[in-house]
């Protein structure tokens, strides 16, 4: 006879079990025929449960309660990203990037950009040189419509003295349209170029930057009297019979110098830059020279962030009631297992 | 000897392990006709249930008899109930059945197995009768496999003193 499988028991056990294995209980003939029809009904559909188990409801709360968590944060993120808003016509609110100007002072070409007072109202200075770059990224509602704003923006430029540098034109058969313009405007004329372009449509997105050229300009011109005062000594020593050509030459060449680079910060400042992109897609952000790939890296990047945030805003305020939930069932089935002893030991 | 998958038709299963269902529930209730009762309750309830059986799980004799366990125990908690609402008193024989047991079974050993709890006849049920291994009884039970080898220890301990006792001297 086989022994128990059982390596913990003792074998003085085996012939209990024989006894046990030799007088194995038959279902009667009754019931087998019982059991017999009942197989040959067949496998039914599954039926629902009837009695609801607190269990499954406590997780289907928890898990509402999740979804409430998340989908608040997830509106309350969407609404609230970027630094300022501006809307025109009820539009959801843009992510906007404005960069704040530097204190003026340096060199030349250093950025020192005056303080922005607030969004779209960053105008160049009257009494200074100043080299204004602006950003914008507009929204219009259809393609048909991205084409008459593209002439219109060249209008408005043309208009104000100023010209078109590039512009490039996608209107593919299906997507969104998108254009691209680079324009330079009188910078006397910045802020109502400004003014007008964003009129155009929904600004969903702007970037303006002034450079204080003013300082370094002020500089060169010092620099400039200074040396056509040692040039007018010269010449004065030169009518006296004095050899001072070579000087003369070096001082003159000087004086070229600092005129040239005057005059190239001068034409610098003279005329804005307008990076304008009309687009028919929804809010984007405007990027300095930004590619396709570095747009849609960004916006990636964007969403992952907002994905990030929202996970763990839930599993702050939703992470209790899961455990919670996981507390309950654990409880309940510990409570049902003793149950369950309780009654095998009353019977 | 270890459960192996078997074949998946419901007809195939419940041909092949009616007996090792209704063995464990005459050990589990110590009463045949109960046995026999909820033996029929069980292979319902599998017949409604048969899509969730998943065989890599487990055979279908182990799936049966926790089926079957969860219909005995089912039944005790309503009978409890019933006995709380009717306010009887609680039955202090295991059974009431006619005839032995377990037909062929020894009577000192059929009065010792009696004398035994229903948690106990159950384990040498489902170890001994079924020759499930000690992990496949220990999940069907919801407890350890230790905790399951003691109570098998114990169960056959106290049988083999019964039976003891009984033997004139």
């Amino acid at each position: 006879m086989p022994s128990l499988r059982d390596p913990a028991l003792d074998e003085r056990f085996d012939e209990l079990a024989a006894q046990i294995r030799g007088a194995r209980p038959r279902a009667s003939e009754a019931l087998r025929q019982q059991v017999a029809e009942t197989a040959t009904r067949g496998v039914p559909v599954p039926e629902p449960r009837r009695r609801p188990r607190l269990v499954p409801i406590l997780a289907f709360a928890a898990l509402l309660a999740l979804g409430a968590v998340v989908a608040f944060a997830a509106n309350g993120l969407r609404g609230g990203s970027g630094a300022d808003e501006q809307s025109a016509a009820g539009e959801s609110a843009p992510v906007l990037r404005q960069v704040a100007p530097a204190q003026s002072g340096g060199a030349e070409d250093s950025s020192a950009p005056e303080t922005a007072q607030a969004p779209g109202a960053l105008a160049p200075s009257q009494t200074r040189l100043q080299l204004y770059r602006a950003q914008m990224t507009i929204r219009v509602d259809s393609t048909a419509e991205l084409n008459a704003a593209t002439r219109r923006a060249i209008r408005i430029a043309r208009s104000l003295g100023g010209f078109v540098v590039s512009a490039d034109l996608r209107t593919p058969e299906q997507g969104e349209g998108t254009s691209r313009l680079v324009l330079r405007v009188p910078t006397t004329k910045a802020q109502t170029a400004f003014e007008r372009l964003a009129g155009i449509g929904t600004l969903v997105a702007q970037r303006v930057r002034l450079d204080d050229l003013q300082a370094g300009v002020n500089r060169r011109n010092e620099r400039i009297d200074d040396l056509q005062a040692q040039i007018v000594q010269l010449e004065r020593r030169a009518a006296r019979g004095e050899d001072v050509d070579e000087a003369l030459a070096v001082l003159r060449a000087r004086l070229r110098q600092e005129q040239e680079a005057v005059e190239a910060a001068t034409r610098r400042g003279r005329l804005a830059t307008f990076t304008l992109t009309l687009t028919t897609a929804d809010a984007a952000v405007a990027e300095e020279a930004d590619g396709d790939i570095e747009h849609a890296a960004r916006q990636a990047l964007d969403l992952l962030d907002d994905v990030v945030a929202v996970a763990l805003y839930a599993l702050i305020l939703g992470g209790p009631l899961v455990l919670l939930a996981v507390v309950i069932w654990l409880l309940e089935r510990r409570r049902r297992r003793r149950s369950d002893e309780r009654l095998l030991e009353q019977n | 000897m270890h459960d192996v998958q078997e074949p998946i038709s419901f007809a195939d299963a419940a041909e092949r392990h009616l007996d090792d269902v209704y063995g464990y529930l005459v050990y589990l209730t110590g009463d045949r006709g109960l046995a026999e009762d909820l033996a029929a309750e069980t292979f319902e309830k599998a017949l409604r249930l048969w899509r969730r059986f998943d065989p890599a799980r487990g055979s279908a004799k182990t799936w049966l008899c926790q089926l079957a366990r969860t219909t005995a125990l089912d039944h005790w908690r309503s009978e409890r109930r019933r006995r709380g609402r009717e306010d009887a008193y609680a039955r202090e024989e295991p059974f009431a059945s006619e005839g032995p047991l377990v037909p062929g079974l020894s009577p000192d050993l059929e009065r010792a197995l009696l004398s035994l709890s229903a948690a106990e006849r159950e384990v040498v049920a489902l170890r001994v009768l079924l020759e499930l291994d000690g992990p496949t009884a220990a999940r069907l039970l919801g407890i350890s496999a230790t905790a399951c080898s003691t109570r098998l220890s114990r169960a056959l301990t106290r049988l083999e003193e019964r039976m003891r006792d009984a033997v004139p001297a």
